[in-house]
């Protein structure tokens, strides 16, 4: 089942006791079938909120809704049967194994035997483990594959709504940026409505369709996407919480297809010397790209050209091209290659090899501004 | 060698030499006719009596049904005190206090006073529960608190009913910590079982009075050795169990 939006409509929860409610009246809508990560300094009340939505925190008021229907209107146990949960510490019962953990909800939903079976072999698959691991027990399992099986767990009732409190903040950078990687992955596959909480505003800008920026109290701050977050944070709070270093935040968000590309100094293996010149004059630099048939074929240094000749550029030793781009390259990739390429200037080609343009740091600081 | 291991065996040694140095001492206090007539141990007694297995069988069968019941009704006790505990978390320190109390009175007193009241064989079984209870509710409750509360959150998260929780995820977690509790209170009991010797009851340690008071020393050896072997051999049936029962607490591979 894909997703189906939740909407938060005055949510307000006060804990007996505490001078300042821990979530202020919130307003928040989750789009079906996205991800909307909810981040915040401590005491913003993130994981309250999420875990308002599947009622293992009662709102003291305001209404919540997943698909349109109110959560009140559930039993308890059905709507949390029906909400797929990790949390953190991932929370797998350590006397069950891996197979018997995805289970959990299945089971309590009473499905037959091959049914259950059946999907636990389907989630397996889907999230990468290896069917030989589901018969031991999660001790036996390391940090990244029991927080892979905590995602199949949460998924096993293909419920439409996924929660996740901080779900990659118990296992390493690597495994981290891994798990990332594939929950992303996953999403492009199953189109849950994800809310996700976390601290981490390098992991919101990675997963989330929207960001949901909370300041102490639930007081929310602004919602957008991570590109518009990063671009025009909405107040001094949020651009201070994004950091000081958005620039190069938005540098792993945007593509290289959304530049203006320029020419470069590219030109047929027919042309002329006076040609290959104005080419290379334009992008003052020492060195000549070359295409066949539109396809980017190599590059060659000016020093090795006759440019008396009629076609110089006829039977010259082509090198390959180092500095290439895609279009789907990150612009953090393409400062990458830029600062290490021959004149800063790199070239960009698609799958097929058809050069589309070059791009420079003037190209991407364009890019960034517009 | 763990620790535990190390002081399990200088008990043992210290316990073994202790007895040497009595015995010797007991045997070089003797005439030497006595020596020869009543000797520490007669094997004659164990091998060759006629009536010799058929008591020692009746005797531990005693034994093993005053421990075995009075671990069962404990269990049954500690559970609903157990629960009470968890429950209703200020009723800690008076069930707590409850059951410490009873674990401190003096063995003999409470056997004696219990069977002017009672028959001997439920005196006994009162007085051996009731100091089982200590030790039973206090494993229950600890167990139980020590699951994990991610373990919990997630059963919740998942849609579990409260119930469902204890009996799927809580009471199997704390397994290894409840029947670690019921292997102690066991042992415990079958140490104690002896002390109900007073109201004619007692298992295997009626040979050790009887050996007193009749200054025979080989009924002493035979009724010491013989609740040593039952507890041992209670102790590594309940090891079993708990092995058997609880896979995933032993499992443990290399990351």
């Amino acid at each position: 089942m894909t997703g189906t939006a939740i909407e938060l409509r005055g949510v307000t929860k006060s804990f007996a006791g505490a001078e300042r409610p821990a979530v202020a009246p919130l307003d928040l809508t989750m789009n079906a079938g996205e991800i909307t990560v909810l981040i915040g300094p401590s005491g913003c009340g993130k994981t309250t909120t999420l875990r308002m939505i599947n009622r293992l925190v009662n709102p003291t008021a305001g209404t919540i809704t997943i698909g349109g229907t109110d959560i009140r209107e559930q039993s308890l146990t059905d709507l949390r049967r029906s909400i797929g949960y990790v949390i953190q510490q991932i929370g797998l019962f350590p006397h069950r194994t891996v197979a018997q953990n995805i289970a959990t909800v299945p089971k309590l939903l009473g499905w037959d035997k091959a049914r259950t079976n059946a999907r636990v072999a389907e989630l397996a698959e889907l999230v990468g483990i290896d069917p030989s691991m589901l018969k031991r027990y999660p001790a036996e399992l390391s940090g990244g594959q029991q927080q892979r099986v905590g995602v199949a767990r949460a998924l096993a009732a293909d419920p439409p709504v996924l929660l996740m409190d901080e779900p990659f903040g118990a296992v390493d950078p690597i495994v981290r940026a891994h798990l990332q990687d594939e929950l992303l992955a996953l999403q492009s596959r199953v189109h849950k409505t994800i809310v996700l909480v976390t601290h981490d505003i390098d992991e919101a800008i990675l997963l989330g369709d929207r960001v949901a920026v909370l300041n102490v109290g639930g007081i929310l701050e602004q919602v957008a996407p991570p590109d518009e977050l990063l671009a025009e944070p909405a107040n001094e709070f949020v651009s201070s919480f994004v950091g000081n270093e958005r620039g190069i935040k938005r540098l792993s968000l945007a593509q290289v297809g959304l530049l203006e590309l320029e020419p470069g100094p590219v030109v047929p293996r027919r042309a002329s010397a006076t040609d290959i010149k104005a080419a290379v004059d334009a992008a003052g630099v020492d060195w000549i790209g070359v295409t066949d048939d539109g396809r980017l074929a190599g590059w060659v240094p000016l020093d090795d050209l006759d440019l008396d000749g009629t076609a110089p550029l006829d039977g010259a030793a082509l090198r390959p091209v180092v500095a290439q781009l895609r279009p789907s390259s990150s612009l953090r990739a393409a400062l990458e290659v830029i600062l290490t390429a021959r004149s800063s200037t790199a070239l960009v080609a698609d799958e097929d090899g058809t050069y589309l343009g070059a791009v420079t740091l003037e190209t991407i600081r364009g890019g960034l501004a517009s | 060698m763990t620790t535990r291991r190390k002081v399990t065996c200088a008990v043992l040694a210290v316990g073994l030499i202790a007895f040497g140095i009595w015995a010797a001492n007991r045997i070089s206090g003797l005439s030497e006719d006595t020596q020869a007539t009543n000797p520490l141990f007669r094997w004659e007694y164990l091998f060759t009596r006629e009536r010799t297995p058929e008591e020692l069988w009746q005797n531990t069968r005693e034994h093993l049904e005053l421990t075995v019941w009075s671990v069962l009704i404990g269990i049954v006790l500690s559970a609903v005190l157990s629960a009470l505990v968890l429950r209703f978390r200020w009723l800690r320190a008076a069930i707590f206090t409850f059951a410490g109390v009873l674990y401190t009175i003096p063995s003999i007193a409470l056997f004696a006073i219990l069977s002017t009241y009672n028959s001997n064989f439920t005196a006994a079984i009162i007085a051996l529960t009731s100091y089982t209870l200590l030790i039973l509710t206090r494993n229950f409750v600890a167990g139980i608190d020590a699951v994990p509360q991610a373990a919990l959150d997630a059963a919740d998260g998942l849609g579990m009913s409260r119930v469902q929780r204890l009996a799927k995820v809580e009471i199997p977690l704390a397994m290894p910590v409840i029947l670690t509790g019921i292997r102690v209170a066991t042992v415990t009991v079958v140490g104690l079982v002896g002390i109900s010797a007073v109201i004619q009851l007692g298992g295997l340690a009626t040979y050790i009075f009887d050996g007193y008071n009749r200054n025979y020393p080989t009924l002493m050896v035979l009724g010491t050795v013989a609740t040593i072997i039952l507890a041992v051999a209670l102790d590594l049936v309940i090891r079993g169990v708990e092995w058997v029962a609880t896979p995933w607490a032993h499992r443990r591979v290399a990351r």
